[in-house]
């Protein structure tokens, strides 16, 4: 997806200025002298600015209209954040994603330990811009993982979930087709997220302060949240995993969920039994590619791709670009009978 | 008109679900005893680069009994097209896609309708976009009515003498065609048919006889 292009272009570069590039170009200079420097890897560092999204993102978070908060703090969700040090609880909804980038040790055995961090910090980048373009408060970083929350005190259970959907679709698409076809070029083979979400409703959910003092965070106490993790490992590679409360909210939500159960061939289907109180859980696998191509912010070309759907007018229409397919049409005007 | 068979409308279920299956956005309406499923949504018309351009609101109708040996009827209800003739849109949204007889001979085939919407559908709207930023169409169109069929026979079957289409309208009209192998062609030149105007014949033979009748009248009008 066009709107990852910057992203992407930084990772091939750090790729490109490999100290194994230099090995492979045959110069056979020593190890240690062919590092890049570190003028290098900073402007490469730092390429991404800390509060603002990369420009080939603009158009995802103009066509959705959202203003981005790039102020937020790690574990403060400022809805929330008065709780802080407090003994004071609520009770207020949250829609969970734990999303996990697997695989990245892989890309140790082919670059060194910068690039490698450039390329993990850069998908951590484009992953956590994903979320603020859709409204999710980052709530925890933990190794390759992003675990984020949606929705606040003025948007309802319905639109958070088709928010985290959104999220986590155009970011999953990301994955599974720029970011992976780059990479098995460069041969890394495996290389993926896998993601849960999940939505505890208000009378399920707790927020509150967990710790002492600065060791503190103000997080949610809820069944979901930590369902919502546990799905993240039942998820297949570049898959998404969500919880009953979730497919609930979506309109025919029978055409983009499919019980995880099904997938596995096992006969329980249950994530969670509770038979005291005959609460019985399902988790369902996400059609999410189905679903990413019927978002309003979508297009589709012409064999089905995902486009961001967004027109910069400034830019005027390329007859190169639109030719090869406006070509094969030859009209002809004849009254119809 | 092809037999209406189970299999037939088996062929219309199973294409317009794999359709619906890469292009989810649309929404598929069919009603019990009605003559057309109709699938409607929005084409977004999209470069190979990647980026979008416009979208419109069409409808396309599918012949429950006769696909896939029919050929959809699409039509655009956006009203972003301009209703004029120059626009190869009628006053009610039809779009002509191409040549009647191009369509016609794909129908003699039958379609595959994921391949019909990227190949035709697709196009022309693509085509559309191309003509309302750069004022035409980026392959030339077709020229209206009549004039557009001699057109067709001149550049696609490369027929330019008017004497000689009607005699080979005819020739096929009343099964007088010469053998594969028979000298001189039907044109006349000392070449064997298959080395000359077979080829050209083959597609004009697929073709209805209604449509042979029609452009046998066409072309002897204005002789």
């Amino acid at each position: 997806m066009d709107v990852y292009k910057d992203y992407m272009k930084l990772i091939k570069e750090a790729v490109d200025s490999d100290s194994s590039s230099y090995l492979s170009k045959g110069l056979g200079v020593p190890i240690e002298n062919i590092k890049r420097s570190n003028d290098q890897f900073k402007a490469l560092f730092s390429r991404i600015k800390q509060n603002e999204i990369a420009p080939s993102m603009v158009n995802l978070s103009e066509s959705i209209n959202r203003e981005i908060n790039y102020k937020q703090q790690l574990g403060s969700h400022p809805d929330f954040n008065y709780l802080k040090g407090t003994e004071a609880i609520e009770e207020h909804y949250v829609v969970s994603s734990f999303i996990d980038i697997k695989g990245s040790t892989n890309l140790f055995k082919k670059f060194d330990k910068e690039t490698v961090f450039l390329i993990t910090n850069t998908i951590l980048k484009a992953g956590i811009h994903t979320m603020l373009v859709f409204g999710g408060y980052i709530h925890r970083l933990q190794g390759d993982g992003i675990f984020v929350y949606f929705g606040d005190k003025k948007m309802n259970e319905k639109e958070a979930v088709k928010k985290a959907l959104s999220a986590v679709s155009v970011f999953t698409h990301f994955v599974k087709t720029d970011l992976k076809e780059y990479l098995e070029s460069v041969g890394i083979e495996y290389i993926g997220i896998r993601t849960g979400v999940d939505l505890g409703y208000k009378e399920h959910v707790i927020w509150g302060n967990s710790g002492i003092g600065d060791i503190s965070e103000v997080t949610t106490c809820s069944l979901h949240t930590s369902l919502a993790s546990k799905m993240q490992s039942s998820a297949e590679k570049n898959g998404v995993v969500v919880g009953a409360h979730v497919k609930n909210e979506i309109s025919n939500g029978d055409d983009y969920f499919t019980p995880v159960a099904a997938r596995k061939g096992e006969n329980e289907r249950y994530i969670y039994i509770d038979n005291a109180k005959k609460f019985y859980y399902t988790q369902y696998d996400f059609l999410w590619s189905k679903f990413l191509k019927t978002l309003d912010f979508i297009a589709l070309d012409q064999y089905g791709n995902p486009i961001v759907k967004f027109r910069d007018y400034a830019r005027p229409i390329s007859d190169t670009n639109l030719r090869p397919i406006a070509v094969k049409n030859k009209p002809y005007f004849c009254k119809q009978s | 008109m092809k037999k209406i068979s189970t299999r037939t409308n088996q062929q219309l279920k199973k294409d317009v679900k794999s359709f619906l299956e890469i292009y989810p956005g649309y929404s598929y309406y069919k009603k019990y005893g009605e003559k057309y499923s109709v699938i409607k949504g929005e084409i977004d018309v999209c470069d190979t680069m990647g980026n979008y351009l416009d979208s419109f609101n069409i409808e396309i109708y599918l012949d429950n009994d006769r696909y896939p040996y029919f050929i959809p009827i699409v039509k655009e209800r956006s009203t972003k097209i301009k209703r004029h003739e120059d626009w190869h849109i009628d006053k009610d949204g039809i779009c002509c896609l191409d040549i009647e007889h191009e369509l016609e001979y794909k129908a003699k085939k039958g379609i595959e309708f994921i391949d019909f919407y990227q190949n035709s559908i697709y196009p022309f709207f693509a085509n559309t976009v191309y003509k309302m930023n750069f004022g035409k169409y980026s392959n030339g169109e077709y020229r209206h009515f009549f004039k557009g069929v001699q057109q067709f026979y001149s550049e696609k079957l490369l027929l330019d003498n008017k004497h000689l289409i009607i005699g080979i309208l005819n020739a096929i009209l009343i099964n007088a065609l010469p053998g594969r192998n028979d000298r001189p062609c039907i044109c006349g030149l000392d070449k064997k048919f298959k080395r000359c105007h077979l080829k050209c014949v083959e597609f004009l033979k697929s073709l209805s006889k209604e449509r042979l009748l029609k452009d046998l009248a066409g072309f002897e009008e204005i002789c």
